[in-house]
């Protein structure tokens, strides 16, 4: 059976592969390690389902990166999980306002986030 | 030393005591809880792989902090090979090097939350090796501090300096230790 692609986009190498090694028996894990890449990535790939983002990374921040991905894919329903240490309120607006699905807070609780991802992925299709 | 300056000194003996205690909360997301030490500070051992250096500055809302974090490659390599269950000599370097890195937006996020900071700018930390050996002493000036992590043999130098807003008054700011609204870990969905 085909697993649902799921694009992670995180500088964090480490980051990346701690959500990677909780996913992988559930999804087909892709990885960007910045906002340009992650914007191409997923050009690239049409069948991604969802999307993971880091919000702290140098050059483009994930919210701006996903504004990117939203604004060029204005039909998309691909639903985006901010992954990220801060809790600013109004950032977690501007993700709101941008179209952005969730916030989680690092650290991640893996089977929280894989339940999540699920959960999404399902209603996606639904 | 005046009345003002002893409060103050008080007031930042307390901020970094609370912050050694966050910090070692913070590392022990990446190892065992219980194998890692707050020590009396010494200077780094020299590490045949290499020592790095990663600093962070953030916002918070009395003032600016900038925290580094001084350590040899080798317990990087070491805490990386435990928790991925990886040899070590499969591991990639940059990964290695992004651990601290990770470490200290870990550290950021968790300090940010307690004073309830809303700055929205996105800090992201720079790892560079160096050939200094981070000292291990203590700062003289108060509102600078350094603390040190013991591991497995291993130690891991911390620095940090709070530069406080000129409009600030130090004896109206606290933490929350029980922080935010919102886990690590739950997802808020909108």
């Amino acid at each position: 059976m085909t697993k649902d692609k799921v694009l992670i986009i995180d500088d964090s190498i480490s980051a990346r592969m701690e959500i990677k090694r909780h996913m992988a028996d559930e999804f087909d894990v892709i990885e960007a390690s910045n906002g340009p890449d992650g914007i191409q990535v997923f050009r690239d790939h049409a069948d991604v389902v969802l999307i993971i983002c880091d919000f702290n990374m140098p050059h483009m921040d994930g919210l701006t990166t996903m504004e990117h991905i939203y604004e060029e894919h204005p039909d998309t329903k691909v639903p985006c999980l901010m992954v990220t240490t801060e809790s600013s309120t109004d950032l977690k607006n501007k993700g709101r306002e941008i179209g952005v699905t969730g916030w989680v807070l690092k650290p991640i609780i893996p089977q929280v986030l894989i339940d999540a991802c699920k959960d999404l992925v399902k209603e996606g299709r639904a | 030393m005046g009345a003002l300056d002893q409060k103050n000194a008080a007031y930042f003996s307390d901020t970094f005591n609370f912050l050694k205690d966050q910090s070692k909360e913070c590392i022990e997301e990446l190892v065992a809880v219980g194998t890692i030490n707050l020590t009396s500070p010494s200077p780094l051992k020299d590490d045949q792989k290499g020592l790095y250096k990663c600093t962070i500055e953030f916002k918070v809302p009395f003032g600016t902090f900038v925290v580094a974090v001084s350590y040899g490659f080798s317990i990087a390599e070491q805490i990386v090979a435990e928790k991925y269950q990886h040899h070590k000599e499969k591991l990639r370097e940059d990964m290695t090097r992004d651990l601290f890195s990770e470490y200290l937006n870990l550290f950021m996020g968790r300090i940010k939350r307690c004073y309830g900071s809303e700055d929205a700018d996105a800090s992201v930390p720079v790892t560079e090796p160096t050939t200094v050996q981070a000292s291990g002493a203590p700062s003289a000036a108060p509102s600078s501090d350094t603390w040190q992590f013991e591991w497995k043999g291993h130690h891991v130098v911390m620095v940090c300096d709070l530069a406080v807003n000129d409009d600030a008054d130090l004896s109206t700011i606290n933490h929350d230790e029980n922080e935010e609204d919102s886990q690590p870990g739950e997802i808020d969905f909108f």
